[in-house]
């Protein structure tokens, strides 16, 4: 059978030359017998070729040689077609390779749906993790599955002789945590039972990048010690690349090196657990086991595991994106009608092609040509221009890709979440451009097909054909594509004007001439308070006395890097029966906060270095805070509490008002400003911290110095994400430009695709028109007129396209409401009276661009030869 | 004469199974072929050139002949088709096959005839 392939595929790579020899061995044949004794040789020729090639992919090639000519001749309407298609089926692409690597494609596991998350759900009805000892008890319920590990993923530093120390991400797993993943080391060993022993010899696993950037890839660093927060490890093993369980971890510890691990009390849930049913085992049988193991739990322990349940799912449900979510429903439908809008446009300029070859197939038609066969023919022409849209559209997917790995920092995304066309990508591809064909290429072709030949042939006209068929196609593909432009719109409009806003956001801060820099402290040397409170002070003294540096601070996090929340109680004021707590965020800082980062507070005083230690409870409030709970006299000295959600409010700190703050942004997405509490550093020293370090202008880089100070303090302290602030901010706000650049693109294709099938359109009506217009012209029309002739007719699918666009906007908004979202971003909705008027506005504007060359052609038309023009 | 390519029906695959036979006496060219057709058959099977020529594309394809380019008797090139091991076990299979086929159909007539 393959043999027999490959024959035919040699035959047609060599087909010329065959089919020359076949003609020269009849010749010789003939030459042998009577002239008319002979048959046909050309039959012979053609019955020859359809046993090598079978008839109908003759009859493909055929069509599709046709196809290519006709493309290459009209190569203005290719170009069209082809960049309509590519920006539809390239957008389309991109977002269902983002919404893949997020939502669908999941863990790399082998036999990944084997594999459970086990956690727990409190007696709050809160999803948690589990501690060491109810791990421990799962274990030894689910005996029947063929491995249950346990994981914790802490910060550490990575030191060894000879190199600068580096801040590592380790994660602790009991020891058959690969066994279970189905992976093994890439040299050297897994963890052994013996590994995860208390008091055994400290050893860890190493990802194959920290093995390759730090140690240059070096085979015999297996076996040898480096110091994982100053503790002298062995090196057993490293795993493959890009293997980095369960999200961006450098280095793996046996479980029993988590500090305090088998000590820890019933309440410290830190461990996530996964498991992997065996052969035979279900999800229900689990889920009977664990629900009966939780109920033993709450009688024997009820003071901590009274009312709690253990639950079971798929890893991946636990890890992949919901498809359900609002904004992922938003995301593919955005996708779903920039690519019906490529549709739409293909067909509207697949229909204006048609128009003016109806005579040519009313001909071939009339010379015998079956409908089907006629269709065939036109549905080859498109399958070729989805064949190329979809070449086109994944080179602009791979660019748009490339445009949003360049902007999303390292170590920020799960190391099995890849934006990459790949197998799946290029299913996707051709599932789409067969999708389209289907969906621009289906219409003309049944509606050239149905042609009646002897109408059109008999009006002797080469353009007048099934005009007001035509027409009405026409007129609801714009229709729909105006509606789909104006959603496209909206979303744009109010993009920009969210853009805008987040400009100003930072308006308080000034970021320039300040350096940042992350600290983390390791846990076992930094592990009172104390410690870390006298560490920050000595090394801000240490900073301070660079030269040129004239502010430093430290906080917990940056500027719209989020901040914690805390529900608010106010001294003297007591809530309605069933009022919720107010939500304030809180940020911890240290004194000269305010001046480092260049906003200066309004009022009342900065915090001092006694701020925060017993009897000095003092807190920062923003404006907000101010507007929202003191709007009426001064809210210095004013006290309010943090209150715990488990423990009664009057047993929370009383912390007193000292200074009010501009407002600084923590949360991009939030609607309006919160309210936000600033704490004292001293108060509760973090383990990491970001520092603010202010330099005078036009100083040298002073970050070795920062490096040099960090380094004499304490020699394995890592200083890491040093940049000046201007940098750090725009990284913590890579999935906002992620969105900008996708909101950009999308609505920039959107545009022009509308100004193009707008464009096709008006220009078809115009051609159609010609002979019509030539007459006019002849019986002295003015060219005014005629301009108006086509402008009415812009005018025309502009209303229309504005009446189905709102319609759409407002459908799209029940839609996303509906799946339990909301569009609005920082307070504005898509349907909001200045949002739609400036889309109606844009969508005016497309639409004047798109018919001004029509226009322009319609006036100068040349009576004579317009009347020529059959 | 020969012009009419189907001047005499053959059952399907029957042409091809001739030709093979014809191969068996050794390498001849599509000329000769029709030739020791026409004669071996007393003139009853005179195969048109539109039938012959595919059907021995269609044993090329199957790799039961090969083709060489050669000279004729009277010093043309000509091509020459060759009975490959694949084709000679072919032919044996489709002879039986043919033998059954004609046991068959004279089987089938004399029924008719009896009846």
């Amino acid at each position: 059978m393959i043999a027999e392939f490959l024959r035919r595929i040699r035959y047609i790579v060599t087909l010329r030359q065959r089919e020359a020899e076949l003609a020269e061995e009849m010749e010789f044949h003939r030459s042998m017998t009577a002239p008319a004794a002979f048959g046909s040789s050309a039959l012979a020729q053609n019955r020859s070729r359809d046993v090598w090639i079978p008839p109908w992919l003759q009859d493909v090639v055929h069509d599709l040689r046709f196809a290519a000519r006709l493309l290459v001749k009209e190569r203005g309407f290719t170009l069209v077609a082809v960049t309509v298609l590519a920006v539809g089926i390239g957008i389309a692409m991109l977002q269902l390779v983002l919404i893949d690597a997020v939502c669908i494609r999941g863990l790399p596991i082998p036999g990944v749906d084997r594999v459970l998350f086990l956690g727990g759900r409190d007696s709050h009805d809160r999803d948690v993790t589990l501690s060491f000892r109810e791990f421990d008890d799962v274990r030894q319920t689910l005996t029947d599955a063929s491995g249950v590990a346990a994981f914790a993923s802490a910060p550490a530093v990575l030191g060894d002789e000879g190199r600068a120390p580096d801040r590592v991400l380790v994660t602790y797993v009991s020891a058959p945590m690969f066994e279970l993943l189905q992976e093994r080391p890439l040299v050297g060993r897994d963890f052994e039972s013996g590994d995860d022993r208390v008091g055994a010899t400290p050893v860890a696993i190493l990802t194959a990048g920290v093995w390759r950037s730090r140690y240059g890839g070096d085979r015999s660093l297996v076996g040898r010690a480096v110091r994982i927060n100053g503790t002298p490890t062995t090196i057993v093993g490293i795993m493959r690349d890009r293997f980095r369980f369960p999200n961006v971890t450098d280095v793996w510890l046996p479980l029993s090196a988590m500090p305090g691990i088998t000590t820890e009390r019933r309440l410290a849930r830190s461990l996530s657990v996964i498991a992997r049913m065996s052969g035979r085992g279900t999800l229900t049988e689990i889920r009977t086991a664990l629900a009966a193991e939780a109920d033993r739990l709450s009688r024997t322990y009820p003071a901590t595991n009274a009312g709690m349940t253990l639950t079971a799912m798929r890893i991946n449900d636990r890890y992949n994106g919901r498809l359900t979510d609002s904004v992922w429903i938003a995301f593919a439908g955005v996708g779903c009608v920039v690519l019906l809008i490529a549709c739409a446009n293909a067909a509207a300029l697949l229909l204006m092609r048609a128009a003016r070859r109806g005579h040519e197939i009313a001909v071939r038609a009339s010379l015998g040509a079956s409908r089907g066969r006629i269709a065939r023919q036109l549905l080859v022409e498109s399958a070729l221009l989805a064949a190329l849209g979809g070449g086109a559209g994944a080179t602009l997917s791979a660019l748009g890709l490339r445009a949003i790995n360049s902007i999303i920092p390292d170590n920020t995304l799960a190391y099995w979440v890849t934006f990459a066309l790949d197998v799946r990508g290029l299913g996707f591809l051709i599932a789409m451009s067969a999708a389209t064909v289907l969906l621009f290429g289906f219409a003309p072709a049944l509606h050239l097909a149905r042609t009646d030949v002897s109408s059109v042939i008999k009006s002797g006209s080469r353009t007048g054909f099934a005009t007001m068929r035509g027409q009405r196609w026409t007129t609801i593909c714009l229709t729909v594509e105006c509606g789909l432009t104006m959603v496209m719109l909206a979303g744009l409009t109010l993009g920009v004007r969210s853009v805008r806003e987040n400009g100003r956001k930072f308006f308080v801060v000034n970021p320039a001439n300040v350096l940042t820099t992350w600290v983390t402290l390791p846990a076992d040397r930094y592990r009172s308070a104390d410690a870390r409170r006298s560490f920050y002070r000595v090394l801000q003294e240490r900073i301070a006395n660079i030269p040129n540096v004239s502010t430093v601070a430290m906080a917990t996090t940056l500027p719209l890097g989020g901040a914690a929340p805390r529900t608010l109680a106010i001294d003297g004021r007591t809530l309605r029966s069933n009022e919720a707590p107010p939500t304030v965020w809180t940020v911890t800082i240290s004194p000269q906060y305010f001046a480092a980062v260049g906003a200066p507070l309004a009022r009342g005083r900065d915090f001092d270095d006694r701020d925060g230690l017993p009897g000095y409870e003092s807190a920062i409030v923003n404006q907000r805070f101010v507007d929202l709970f003191f709007p009426a006299g001064d809210p210095i000295g004013r006290r309010f509490r943090l209150p715990d959600p488990n423990v009664p409010p009057s047993e929370a700190a009383s912390l007193t008002i000292v200074g009010v703050a501009p407002t600084i942004r923590q949360r991009a997405t939030s609607a309006d400003a919160d309210p936000i509490v600033y704490l004292p550093l001293s108060g509760a020293p973090p383990v990491s911290a970001v520092m603010f370090v202010r330099s005078l202008p036009d100083s040298r880089p002073i970050a070795p110095l920062v490096r040099e100070a960090a380094r004499a303090l304490d020699r394995e302290l890592p200083l890491y994400r040093t940049m000046p602030m201007n940098d750090a901010l725009d990284v913590s706000q890579w999935n906002a430009r992620v969105s900008n650049v996708l909101l950009y693109g999308i609505a920039f294709a959107a545009i022009a695709l509308a100004t193009i099938g707008l464009y096709a359109v008006i220009a078809h009506a115009v051609l159609e028109r010609t002979r019509e217009i030539g007459i006019r012209v002849a019986l002295g029309a003015r060219r005014a007129r005629l301009v108006g002739l086509v402008a009415g007719r812009a005018v025309l699918h502009l209303l229309l396209g504005t009446g189905a666009g709102i319609g759409c906007v407002f459908g799209f908004e029940r839609l996303i409401a509906a799946g339990g979202g909301q569009t609005a971003t920082l307070g504005h909705q898509l349907t909001d009276p200045l949002t739609l008027t400036a889309s109606a506005v844009l969508l005016a504007i497309v639409t004047i661009a798109a018919s001004i060359v029509p226009a322009w052609n319609a006036a100068r038309v040349d009576p004579v030869a317009a009347l020529r023009f059959d | 004469m020969g012009r009419d390519d189907d001047a005499i029906d053959l059952l399907p695959g029957t042409l091809e199974l001739l030709i093979l036979k014809t191969l068996l006496a050794g390498q001849q060219h599509g000329y000769g072929i029709a030739q020791r057709l026409r004669v071996w058959s007393d003139d009853v099977l005179q195969v048109g050139e539109s039938s012959l020529y595919p059907a021995l594309q269609r044993l090329l394809q199957k790799a039961w002949v090969k083709a060489e380019w050669g000279a004729s008797e009277n010093n043309r090139r000509a091509r020459f088709y060759t009975l490959t091991a694949a084709g000679r076990k072919q032919l044996g299979n489709e002879r039986q096959e043919f033998d059954r086929l004609i046991v068959a159909i004279h089987k089938v007539l004399r029924a008719g005839s009896e009846a």
